[in-house]
């Protein structure tokens, strides 16, 4: 593996596309298939997934993705895909490893309960480690030209996009030094200065040794401690993750299904994205009333029959239910001067059947022609 | 099926907690359960915490803060602030106002507060823990039923597991305590309740019977009552839904030109019957494996009512809620469409937004 930091310095930084949106959009399906697209164009891609569905890690052929990822058979590909699902607990496992703790070390985090708890019960931090794991694509993989990550869902997309300065204003911050003054209690060692500081220091540990008892602030430093090397890499990916996601070159795309709570969390993102600086990049409205439909010549009139039939008047009214809400979510995007591109509902990709790669492959296709980029 | 004429004795406790991932319409069923308790004469507040308070639009009111705010008769609601409740809590609970200034305001405290997960998500417990078990002798104001709309993890840590996992730390102190009767309160059957609340699709219905047992197992019990939103069943009850596609497609075939057209239309019938599909699959594993909680079917409103916005939505489901009311289901048989292509009749409103 690669020396930590190494892969930042590179000139040529892998591009990234992030998808986001409300819950049950599509974002997960779409970013595989986006990825799949990319792969098609010759790039190697890494994907990071969230809560797939088991039917889509099926067609990725993978039972169970592992944290590290698994490069996806594709015939007759010039390309690659590696897909990853994020699993924190697994991820901070490997990462005190990779941190090269002694044996004894190790063992005693795995004994520490604020360890246990981080790793076992809070695994599903995934906003707050999100942004680690991200930057630590191009470390691992030297050839990756582009990195699609599928987003939590709804509002909380803007916790990971902000996060990486949240955790990292912890890590860097002086408590931690602290904490580890406060374990160690060595003065021998330190300066002048380091006293001086200390003696003020010294009031907020007490303060917050009244709150949660002595034994609780030995557990917390004896954690901070022995994971001291784990957070400084940590901190330097969490810094690149954030340069990478302000890149001119990142792209972020906002995915709506014809639903209006989608769509109001489409636009809120649209509008977050913007205070954030970061590229708006396109909206895709995704199971969208198919056009073939509409355009036939004879649709109004047979429409307006079949609301008159008893069996099929329920029918008849779900699809006018449909034109609807589409067109009113298409005018409030429009409105927002965004660029859309709309993927009709697709038999394969909804059917019970299962789900096949190049039909994946071909959705993301459409969103990949859409953004001018082939 | 009448799902209301015991609502409130499926879902007896004072604390309800309203579960699902984002996009399944939890904010509306966690709503529409409040309105129908408030309705009911009881004195209902409706806790959420988000990043912004998204009840008080559906009533027309300014966005509420952290301090609850009253949006209908007998219907409060609030927006859950960490910062506010741990304020609160060190200086009008422990009365410790200068340890908070000292220590918890410094600026490295603070930044650990905000990264750390499962410190937010004990002040919001400890805070429903003063609504429901402390308020009405601090401040002589009580509530019948306090209504939680969030997700079941917070920021990132299961709010069920939260307090052991803290307790395992080896506190001591006041924070400690706090764990333990945020603890105490949850275990309470009488006092805490939840109900889930999913979609007829794919991920989520697999999604709810993969929660199921994990929150029976964190909570202790399993939860008095799941919601499937956007229902198909109670409208196909009185409007069957032809369950053959290809005979769909013949009956439009003499019609439409297009073999495009053709195919697409049977692509969204298909779409349509799945969500038939789906629900019947979740009862299904649902009777299986926790026979006594009830499933029930919350109409998808927009069918009856395209135009609907969310504050027509929300009343619909009340509606239902409260006494299944068959007007809901109504289909229009003859919708009048000489506008469709006035836009004006297609704008969302500057409130929805």
């Amino acid at each position: 593996m690669k020396k930590t930091g190494e892969a930042h310095k590179s000139p040529s930084l892998p591009r990234l596309h992030l998808f986001l949106g409300a819950g049950g959009v599509g974002k997960t399906t779409l970013s595989a298939g986006f990825a799949l697209a990319l792969a098609q164009q010759g790039k190697h891609v890494g994907l990071m997934s969230i809560d797939p569905a088991k039917r889509l890690q099926g067609a990725l052929g993978l039972g169970e993705l592992p944290e590290t990822g698994a490069l996806l058979k594709l015939e007759g590909c010039s390309g690659s895909v590696r897909a990853s699902v994020l699993h924190i607990g697994d991820s901070l496992k490997r990462w005190v490893q990779e941190a090269g703790l002694s044996e004894a070390s190790q063992k005693k985090l795995y004994e520490n309960q604020l360890f246990r708890a981080l790793a076992e019960r809070l695994a599903t931090a995934t906003d707050t480690f999100a942004a680690v794991r991200m930057a630590e694509w191009p470390e691992r993989e030297a050839q990756l030209t582009d990195l699609v990550v599928d987003t939590a869902p709804g509002i909380h997309a803007i916790d990971f996009l902000s996060k990486p300065e949240k955790l990292s204003a912890f890590l860097d911050g002086k408590l931690i030094d602290w904490l580890k003054w406060f374990a160690q209690e060595n003065e021998s060692q330190m300066g002048m200065i380091q006293r001086f500081v200390k003696s003020g220091a010294k009031r907020i540990l007490d303060g917050l040794a009244e709150l949660g008892g002595q034994r609780f602030m030995l557990h917390f430093a004896e954690f901070l401690i022995l994971l001291d090397d784990v957070f400084a890499r940590m901190m330097k990916r969490l810094n690149f993750a954030d340069h990478w996601l302000r890149s001119s070159q990142t792209r972020c795309y906002v995915v709506t299904s014809v639903r209006y709570d989608a769509v109001q969390v489409a636009w809120e993102l649209s509008r977050t994205l913007k205070t954030l600086k970061m590229n708006t990049g396109q909206v895709v409205i995704n199971r969208a009333f198919p056009e073939q439909l509409r355009a036939d010549p004879a649709f109004d009139s047979t429409l307006e029959h079949m609301r008159q039939q008893a069996d099929e008047s329920f029918f008849a009214n779900y699809l006018d239910n449909f034109i609807i809400v589409q067109r009113r979510v298409q005018d409030q995007l429009g409105r927002a001067a965004q660029s859309v591109v709309t993927l009709p509902v697709a038999e394969h990709l909804d059917a019970q059947s299962a789900l096949r790669l190049e039909d994946l492959a071909s959705l993301g296709q459409r969103i990949l022609e859409h953004s001018g980029e082939i | 099926m009448n799902p209301s004429a015991s609502l409130a004795e499926r879902i007896p406790q004072r604390l309800v907690f309203f579960l699902g991932k984002g996009g399944v319409g939890r904010t509306t069923l966690a709503t529409s359960f409040a309105q129908a308790c408030a309705r009911n004469g009881q004195k209902t507040l409706i806790v959420q915490w988000a990043l912004q308070d998204a009840v008080s639009t559906l009533f027309s009111r300014p966005v509420a803060g952290h301090d609850s705010e009253p949006i209908a008769h007998n219907l409060w609601t609030m927006n859950f602030s960490p910062d506010e409740a741990i304020r609160e809590y060190f200086i009008d609970h422990l009365k410790l106002k200068l340890l908070y200034n000292l220590v918890i305001e410094n600026k490295h405290v603070q930044r650990l507060i905000h990264a750390a997960p499962g410190v937010q998500e004990l002040f919001f417990l400890g805070r429903l823990f003063w609504l429901v078990c402390l308020s009405e002798e601090i401040r002589g104001t009580r509530f019948d039923r306090v209504v939680v709309d969030t997700q079941a993890t917070g920021h990132g840590v299961s709010l069920f597991t939260i307090a052991p996992t803290i307790a395992q730390f080896g506190m001591t102190g006041p924070l400690a305590s706090e764990c333990e009767r945020v603890s105490r309160m949850l275990a309470d059957p009488r006092l805490v309740g939840t109900a889930l609340v999913t979609l007829p699709e794919e991920l989520p219905v697999e999604e709810t019977l993969e929660f199921l047992p994990k929150l029976s197992r964190d909570l202790g019990r399993a939860p008095q009552a799941l919601f499937v939103n956007r229902s198909i069943l109670p409208f196909v009850e009185k409007h069957p839904l032809s369950m053959d596609s290809q005979h769909v497609m013949e009956l439009w075939k003499s019609r439409l030109q297009t073999t495009d057209a053709l195919r697409a239309l049977g692509v969204l019938h298909r779409d349509l019957r799945k969500r038939q599909h789906f629900e019947e699959t979740l009862r299904q594993a649902c009777a299986e494996r926790a026979a006594a909680m009830p499933v029930i079917s919350v109409p998808d409103i927009g069918l009856s009512k395209p135009e609907a916005g969310a504050p027509a939505v929300l009343q619909g489901v009340t509606e239902w809620l409260l006494n299944g009311n068959e007007k809901v289901l109504a289909i229009p048989t003859v919708h009048m469409r000489s506008d469709q292509n006035n836009s004006a009749s297609c704008e969302i409103s500057e409130d929805q937004r």
